[in-house]
C-alpha cells in the first residue's frame, strides 16, 4: 500500500475510535480514572496503569499503532487549564 | 473546505479536538494523534505522550534560540523544534488534507517523571490556523466545531 493510502486509512480508523470514546467519555472516565486505555475497532483492548506500559505491551506484541486510539484518563481531582 | 472537529464534554465543559498525523523526517512511523484545538497557544505543540507514541528522538532535535522553556498546563517544559513537518487531516468528504509546517514544537518536561504529563494533550495552536488559512467555527451549545477555509 502506498504511504498516503496508509496515512488515510489510519486517520479514518483512528477517528472512528476517537469518536467512539468521545461519545462515551463520561462513563469511561468514571470507570478508568487515572489509567491509560487503548481503543481499537471501537472496543477497549487494553487498560494499563501508565502509557509506557501500554506502549511496551503493543511493542512486544508487534501491534501496529496506526489505528489505535490511546488515552490517559486524568484523575477526577485534576482539570487541565492550558 | 471543512474539517470536522470533535467536541467532547470534559471537566463539565465542551473541548474541541482534532485528529492529525504529523509526518517529519525523524518520525519513522507517522501515527494519527489527538490534538486539543487551543487558540490560546501560539504554536502547534506535541506533548510528551505523543513524543513517546511516535518515538521522536528528542536528543536529535534542535533547541530554539527563543522560548527555550515554556509553561503549559501548570508544568514547565523544554521546547524542541521538529523541522520540515507536515500535518495530515481528513476533510468532511473523507479526503486527506496536507498542511506544511516549517516547525512543530516538541515538549519534554524539565523535571519530574515524563509519565506525570501523560494526560496532557498536544495542541493545535495559532500558527497551524495561520499556515492552513483556517477559520475556527465553534458552537459549544450545539457541540459542533470545524476548521474552514
Amino acid at each position: 500500500m502506498l504511504e498516503e493510502e496508509i496515512l488515510l486509512k489510519d486517520l479514518k480508523e483512528y477517528e472512528k475510535n476517537a469518536k467512539w470514546l468521545s461519545a462515551k467519555y463520561s462513563e469511561i472516565a468514571e470507570k478508568y480514572e487515572g489509567k491509560t486505555i487503548a481503543v481499537k475497532d471501537q472496543k477497549i483492548v487494553a487498560v494499563k496503569a501508565t502509557l509506557d506500559e501500554t506502549l511496551k505491551e503493543f511493542e512486544s506484541e508487534k501491534e501496529d499503532l496506526g489505528s489505535i486510539y490511546i488515552a490517559t484518563i486524568p484523575e477526577k481531582v485534576i482539570a487541565f487549564i492550558l | 473546505m471543512k474539517i470536522p472537529l470533535r467536541v467532547r464534554k470534559q471537566f463539565d465543559e465542551s473541548m474541541i479536538s482534532a485528529t492529525a498525523t504529523i509526518k517529519a523526517p525523524c518520525i519513522r512511523r507517522p501515527l494519527p494523534l489527538e490534538f486539543l484545538v487551543d487558540t490560546g497557544s501560539p504554536w502547534i505543540a506535541l506533548a510528551p505522550r505523543d513524543v513517546k507514541k511516535t518515538n521522536i528522538p528528542i536528543a536529535a532535535l534542535k533547541k530554539p534560540k527563543k522560548y527555550v522553556t515554556i509553561l503549559f498546563a501548570g508544568a514547565r517544559f523544554w521546547r524542541y523544534l521538529l523541522e520540515n513537518a507536515s500535518a495530515y487531516l481528513i476533510d468532511e468528504s473523507g479526503n486527506m488534507v496536507k498542511i506544511d509546517l516549517p516547525i512543530v514544537s516538541v515538549l519534554w518536561p524539565t523535571k519530574g517523571k515524563p509519565e506525570e504529563s501523560d494526560a496532557i494533550p498536544s495542541v493545535l495552536g495559532c500558527d497551524f490556523m495561520t499556515l492552513g488559512g483556517f477559520c475556527l467555527h465553534f458552537d459549544p451549545s450545539h457541540m459542533k466545531a470545524s476548521l474552514e477555509k
